[in-house]
């Protein structure tokens, strides 16, 4: 009989605020990670960004290229992020200026993540609001390291992550 | 017990390689999605994908991107192949992400192929979203990806699932 390829290896559920959360002790026995969001921050903010630290790794080892749906998607944006301290996932998350109670969802793929080469990051996100604007993303990322990544930490763009915020990373088995 | 719904059909090396082929893909799922990640000896080559060995001018390509500075989207009719990105595969020490969902593979009308690019490059580089048609109306039964030159490199592996 096959085996389950798509296993969930940890969640979290915030009970109380938090200024971030990490995924940690990772297993290397998958292929690639999916990392799904359902994010508010505490903070004013509209659309924002999440932002996301492999390893605990502050060096300068990402960089990333986005599309930005901007003004409620009346524009489309790109912009770059250089040898940058961690991935901008723009629009995976969203404060208080957002309809109450509505969540930023995120969904990022890490190929390869036990790889001993850079890792590619593709992520989908998009904020909600029930009026006008409310904005979308694609971001293209690259960590650049060799070792398999065993910890995952995000951390919203402003104040800190929302009660009711969910987190829920999966490991994905090619064989 | 629940079914299995995503199953792992294959999974391919690349390293080496300039091209690689899925044959004898089973038609006992819908859907199929193709995973591949990693690495170019030359940088800014186009993976491209054909179908059941299929070079005629039988795919068209619709596709958005943005490069960092600007975005864009763009169509072609009567290709030979499916686009898949708009940016190429790097070298290291960045890396790629391609993920391909491939719908009613078995169904005697055209297929679509849905291709998510993450291409970035440090300061260059792409992120796109591609909408690709085969008009064929064989069941796919292999699937190729090439490269028009160089070779993917050391941990470089593409995975077909069922879905």
């Amino acid at each position: 009989m096959a085996n389950p390829t798509m296993t969930l290896i940890a969640s979290q559920t915030l009970s109380t605020s938090a200024s971030s959360i990490t995924f940690s002790s990772i297993p290397q026995t998958y292929f690639d990670l999916r990392i799904f969001s359902s994010v508010r921050e505490t903070g004013t903010a509209q659309q924002d960004s999440m932002f996301l630290t492999l390893n605990s790794d502050g060096g300068s080892n990402y960089s990333s290229t986005n599309m930005n749906s901007a003004a409620g998607g009346a524009t489309v944006t790109s912009t770059h992020q250089t040898n940058a301290t961690f991935v901008n996932l723009i629009n995976a998350s969203q404060g208080t200026g957002y309809t109450a109670n509505g969540f930023a969802i995120c969904e990022t793929y890490i190929g390869n993540y036990t790889s001993t080469s850079a890792k590619g990051i593709f992520t989908f996100a998009t904020t909600f609001n029930n009026a006008y604007p409310n904005n979308g993303g694609l971001i293209a990322s690259v960590y650049r390291n060799s070792s398999g990544i065993t910890t995952i930490n995000l951390a919203p763009g402003a104040s800190s992550f929302a009660t009711y915020s969910s987190f829920y990373l999966y490991g994905i088995k090619n064989s | 017990m629940a079914t299995l719904t995503y199953v792992p059909l294959a999974t391919q090396n690349m390293s080496g390689s300039s091209s690689i082929t899925f044959s004898s893909i089973p038609t006992g799922y819908t859907d199929l999605r193709l995973v591949f990640s990693g690495i170019a000896t030359i940088a800014g080559y186009n993976p491209l994908i054909r179908f059941n060995g299929d070079t005629g001018s039988n795919y068209s390509n619709t596709q958005m991107y943005a490069n960092g500075s600007a975005t864009s989207a763009q169509n072609y009719q009567n290709r030979t192949y499916c686009l898949i990105d708009a940016g190429g595969v790097d070298t290291s020490p960045n890396a790629s992400v391609y993920i391909n969902e491939i719908f009613s593979y078995t169904n005697s009308y055209r297929k679509t192929m849905l291709s998510y690019a993450a291409e970035d490059q440090n300061n260059g580089g792409a992120v796109s979203l591609t909408a690709n048609l085969w008009r064929g109306t064989s069941a796919i039964n292999s699937i190729t990806i090439y490269l028009n030159s160089g070779t993917f490199s050391t941990n470089t592996v593409a995975t077909l699932w069922g879905i």
